[in-house]
């Protein structure tokens, strides 16, 4: 049994200790520079990154603003785009930001400006861009920018400073799309892992809680609970004589002497 | 081990924890905390604040201590009932009332032990049983007995030594939780009164006795 509580203990440990490594790596509030080293996101704001084919052609994307309310809507121009160009000569290309996806068509290696929401939790992001073929499936990320959600509520309307809208309410827009499967995103989970860990930690409180108040057998419940009572039933004690050796017990004997008292 | 003089009315308890206070009763209360005895219990117990384990040992120290309130005297009375030579004597003045021996005792051990036990309760529950041992070792170096119609009525001399250990039965082995040993004068412990009777029980007293009035009436004739 004890075995047993003791294994128990351990898997909440390991539960609590997952889940706080979850919540510091995933939350939004984390920005993602400070958890890669890599010179990938190394790009000032506004510019875009180029993840392959850094030529002439180059895939860009154009972000404005690149700090922005949770909530709030972007625009995206993407120009260099030719390698996502399809047998019609159109480009085909995916958009994606936190859990949010979507697609736009192009000409001539550009599309845009499209308007994109921002993710409603506050942190840093990237807008990927993937190329998408004309059965659906999707490219690796072919260039991306740093997206910066800052602090304030959420926007319930949508105002972008310019070009089309995407969706004149929250949530996502009309198009999105689910994530594709052999997406790299990078992105934050932090709305979802950040949740699962504040989850993973209420469960490791609530058992601390509850240990401690198995533990806490104070003073006041012995006095009102605990009783020592003496078996009733003791049964007669054992006894035995030992002789030391050489030892003899003698007796005298006195009686009356009737003749003596004539 | 303690070694200490004699003392009137000495009982068990006032050997091996030196009085009826409750610094006395603390040596005890110690002697189970040291040996984390109510942890060793388990459940509800073993989860227990320093404070609340304080409490329940000083529970069972007073009621363990209560296991020793009986007189060293009657115990060493219970085993002079089995030496042979006293208990021969009380036959035989048993049966010629006017009959009376002095028994020079040898040098002797007297042991005797008993399996007390105290039950824990949990609202009134019980939880667990603590089996105890308790030894006492009376050495007699010499005495004079005086047994006069089955009985024991006086000690003419004595000196003896008593040892005793309260011991605790565990899971582990047995743990010694006191012991003490002091130099007692036999006559100072015994209380006789108007005598002890020596035969153990009421049908050897009645036999003795029938044995005696039949003995009476065949020497009347003659």
């Amino acid at each position: 049994m004890a075995r047993i509580k003791h294994v128990i203990r351990g898997l909440v440990v390991v539960s609590a200790a997952a889940g706080l490594a979850v919540l510091i790596t995933a939350h939004p509030a984390v920005p993602l520079t400070a958890l890669s080293a890599s010179s990938f996101y190394g790009s000032q704001s506004g510019g875009s990154n180029c993840l392959y084919s850094c030529g002439s052609a180059s895939p860009s994307l154009q972000i404005s603003p690149n700090e922005v309310a949770p909530g709030r809507t972007i625009t995206v121009i993407g120009t260099g785009f030719g390698q996502c160009t399809l047998r019609s000569g159109e480009i085909l290309v995916r958009l994606l930001i936190g859990d949010r996806t979507i697609t736009e068509k192009g000409i001539g290696g550009s599309f845009g400006p499209v308007g994109l929401q921002a993710p409603r939790a506050v942190g840093s992001y990237n807008v990927v861009a993937v190329c998408l073929n004309a059965s659906g499936d999707t490219s690796q990320p072919v260039a991306q920018s740093p997206l910066t959600v800052t602090g304030g509520q959420p926007s319930g309307s949508n105002g972008p400073p310019n070009g089309r809208l995407s969706s004149g309410s929250n949530g996502p827009p009309p198009n999105s799309e689910p994530l594709g499967p052999n997406i790299e995103t990078g992105f934050p989970v932090g709305p979802v892992g950040g949740s699962v860990a504040v989850l993973l930690l209420l469960l490791l409180l609530l058992a601390l809680v509850s240990r401690r108040r198995r533990v806490r057998r104070d003073i006041r419940w012995v006095r009102e609970r605990l009783r020592a009572v003496a078996n009733s039933a003791p049964g007669l004690p054992s006894t035995e004589i030992r002789h030391r050796p050489g030892g003899r017990s003698v007796s005298l004997a006195f009686e009356p002497h009737l003749r003596d008292q004539n | 081990m303690t070694t200490a003089t004699a003392q009137a009315g000495l009982t068990a308890r006032v050997l091996m924890l030196g009085g009826n206070t409750d610094p006395a009763l603390n040596k005890l209360r110690r002697a189970l905390s040291d040996h984390g005895v109510l942890s060793k219990v388990g459940g509800e117990l073993a989860h227990l604040t320093p404070q609340a384990r304080e409490a329940g040992n000083e529970t069972l120290a007073s009621v363990t201590a209560g296991l020793l309130d009986f007189d060293l005297g009657d115990a060493l009375i219970y085993g002079w009932r089995t030496h042979d030579r006293l208990v021969h004597a009380a036959e035989e003045t048993l049966r010629v009332p006017s009959r009376q021996e002095v028994v020079q005792l040898a040098s002797h051990q007297v042991s005797w032990s008993k399996q007390p036990a105290v039950d824990l309760l949990i609202d009134g529950v019980r939880v667990h049983t603590f089996r105890f041992q308790l030894t006492l070792l009376i050495d007699i170096e010499v005495a004079a007995a005086v047994v006069q119609g089955g009985k024991l009525v006086a000690i003419e001399s004595g000196d003896a030594t008593v040892a005793g250990t309260l011991a605790l039965e565990m899971p582990g082995g047995d743990i010694t939780l006191l012991q003490a040993e002091r130099k007692i004068n036999l006559h100072l412990i015994v209380r006789l009164g108007s005598g002890v009777p020596l035969l153990q029980d009421k049908s050897d007293l009645s036999a003795a006795a029938k044995e005696a009035d039949t003995t009476d009436e065949e020497a009347v004739p003659a």
